[in-house]
């Protein structure tokens, strides 16, 4: 079975997308789709569902989506994992056709959905790659790009403007750099109606993999759904590049397709440019894109690490007395450069524990009491760890209410040592927290 | 030239022991084997096609007689984009089964447009010839009466591989037809003033 394969099927067993691409024949993944939604098919007329099935050392995961079917085939990944980049996988397909695509499917079974899906698979395909190396899809928490404070906020407040300009069309104004994201405009959250963060991580997914296109057409205007919004419908983004050099885009999201939305949202993206390049802010945009991953792999090697990711649920300033709108914050996440694949298998084996009770209680590393996660994000009994070595390395993993860290230390240091060093990572985070993370401008 | 890559699902329905396997095996495989074993469920085999420019993959379902086996049909039907219905013409009782078998099939898929979805009709065991006992003009007259236009009727011989490669070639090219002219997807541009589904209310993170 070997490496990990993803395919989304009709219920027919007609192949609507896979990770194995074009290259590999439909008749040579025939037998694995008849054979998927046939033994589902099966299943659900005797009432049942199946979710999985184990075949040696290798498994199927399967899920079923209104009238279409994800199936993932792998090895060495545990279901849950699976499960996972499955729902990612059905979530970029309704960015591409909304839930509307079941319709068309329950009216004909026998619809090519395939041809419908175009070019866009490769949205498919380059989520699909992400899964495997990057940390946004694992912590389902949208990349922030690190930017100083005075800064992010002339941003939001050039965001904020933009609205106005657009005579309220405005919808969602998202900043990226590369595939993190810089600032985001949006409507007041409730919690029937918000920009989740796995919306905005497919975003940033889907304009970096038709990054090529979009900056050959200067200004691009694309019907886009947000599946955990609404997945009903399109949203319509003006897509425009200010500076390709260093991936600094800025996505425009209407709520209608008419050409004079469009035009409007083409006025509002010079209007920002304009106000970015008079107040210098487009410049420190630009250092932002360059620094990337640098500050984050500052942190690591100033506390040993070889490696870690951190996802912030809700600003880590915020006092556990829920505010409602601390609730309704977008999770963001950091992370060092990766060398090596080995950690993934790690932090999933980890998250695994975690979700699954095996926690030790968090204070069983924190013999000094100053190393508390405690004093850091106020969230001291609800935090549970986990850690396991292998081939010479530690990983370990914390969560608390509002965040989530994973790392790698190459060593086999004592308990005592893990405790600082991971105290050390946080202590970081938490001195830079307005540079690393961003709060939405909301209207 | 361009050569676009499409799955056809195939269905072969009809009464036990009038040759659906054998049909399947010798199309796919060039193989005939006169011993007899009974489909437990249903069992598939694929072949690629070039038809009118196109590579096509055949994905042929081969059902199971028996009517023990008969509440499978629904996982099996679906999404079927041609039927090719099977009697033995020196059975008639296989061929008076003909209509149940594209009842069930009708209900079971349920296809847009139940008037037209293409069946293919095949008498199959012309090599017993002597034994014939339903003839060739009762079949055409049964498949002329189905719909305003005739469904395609072969005669054919697992056996002898008579008529076999032209019958499954012509199911591939009704079922090409067929394809997307059902449906039409249309998207719409999301309402904002409609209430929010109830499933995304459900689900608090992320």
């Amino acid at each position: 079975m070997g490496q990990r394969k993803i395919f989304a099927l009709t219920l027919a067993g007609k192949r609507v997308w896979s990770s194995v691409g074009d290259e590999v024949s439909e008749s040579e993944v025939s037998s694995l789709t008849g054979l998927c939604t046939a033994v589902m098919g099966v299943c659900e007329q005797q009432g049942e569902t199946i979710r999985s099935v184990s075949c040696g050392s290798g498994r199927i995961v399967c899920a079923r989506r209104g009238e279409l079917v994800f199936v993932a085939a792998g090895s060495s990944d545990c279901e849950a994992y699976l499960a996972r980049e499955l729902e990612y996988a059905y979530e970029a397909m309704l960015m591409a056709l909304t839930s509307r695509v079941h319709k068309v499917l329950a009216s004909s079974p026998g619809y090519d959905v395939k041809e419908l899906l175009g070019s866009t698979g490769t949205v498919l395909s380059s989520l699909e790659a992400w899964g495997r190396t990057r940390p946004e899809p694992f912590l389902g928490a949208a990349r922030a790009a690190r930017l100083e404070a005075s800064r992010r906020a002339q941003l939001a407040h050039v965001l904020a403007s933009a609205r106005k300009i657009s005579g309220d069309l405005l919808v969602f104004g998202v900043a990226l750099c590369g595939d993190a994201v810089l600032s985001v405009l949006q409507p007041t959250p409730t919690i029937e109606r918000r920009l989740r963060s796995t919306d905005l991580l497919l975003l940033a997914n889907y304009v970096r993999s038709q990054r090529a296109a979009l900056v050959a057409a200067e200004s691009s205007w694309l019907p886009l759904c947000l599946p955990r919004f609404d997945e009903r419908g399109y949203f319509h983004a003006f897509v425009a590049y200010l500076d390709p050099a260093v991936d600094l885009c800025l996505v425009l999201v209407a709520a209608d397709d008419k050409p004079e939305t469009f035009a409007t949202l083409r006025n509002v993206s010079k209007a920002i440019e304009n106000a970015l390049l008079r107040d210098g802010v487009l410049d420190a945009l630009r250092d932002a894109a360059v620094e990337d991953y640098r500050a984050a792999d500052r942190i690591a090697e100033t506390a040993k690490a070889d490696h870690f990711i951190f996802s912030r649920r809700r600003p880590l300033a915020a006092q556990p007395p829920k505010e409602p709108r601390a609730e309704l914050a977008l999770a963001q996440c950091l992370s060092a450069r990766a060398v090596g694949t080995h950690h993934w298998a790690h932090y999933h084996a980890l998250a695994l524990r975690l979700r699954c009770g095996s926690a030790q209680p968090q204070h069983a590393l924190a013999t000094d009491p100053n190393t508390s996660a405690h004093d850091l994000f106020e969230a001291p009994l609800a935090a549970s760890l986990v850690y396991a070595t292998s081939n010479a390395r530690t990983y370990f993993a914390l969560t608390a209410p509002n965040f989530e860290l994973y790392a790698t230390f190459a060593s086999l240091a004592p308990a005592s040592d893990l405790a600082k060093r991971t105290h050390h990572i946080l202590s970081l985070i938490k001195l830079e927290e307005p540079a690393f993370f961003f709060d939405p401008v909301s209207y | 030239m361009h050569r676009k890559k499409v799955l056809l699902k195939v269905i072969i329905l009809g009464d036990s022991g009038v040759g659906k396997t054998a049909l399947m095996n010798q199309y796919v495989n060039k193989r005939f084997s006169s011993s007899y074993k009974a489909t437990i469920g249903a069992d598939f085999l694929t072949k690629e096609v070039m038809i009118d420019d196109k590579l096509v993959t055949l994905q042929i379902w081969d059902t199971a007689g028996q009517e023990r086996f008969q509440s499978l049909g629904v996982a099996f039907y679906r999404g079927a984009d041609v039927c090719i219905l099977v009697y033995d013409v020196t059975n008639p009782k296989s061929f008076d089964a003909l209509d149940s078998w594209r009842e069930e099939f009708l209900v079971q898929a349920s296809p847009a447009d139940i008037e037209n979805f293409p069946f293919v009709v095949l008498g199959n065991k012309v090599d017993r010839e002597n034994d014939r006992r339903v003839p060739k003009a009762k079949a055409q007259a049964w498949c002329k009466s189905k719909a305003s236009a005739p469904l395609r009727y072969f005669e054919t011989s697992a056996k002898e591989a008579v008529q076999v490669e032209a019958a499954f070639q012509e199911a591939a090219q009704l079922a090409l037809a067929q394809e997307n002219t059902e449906a039409d997807f249309l998207p719409e541009t999301i309402n904002l003033g409609q209430p929010t589904p109830s499933h995304t209310t459900k689900s608090s993170c992320c």
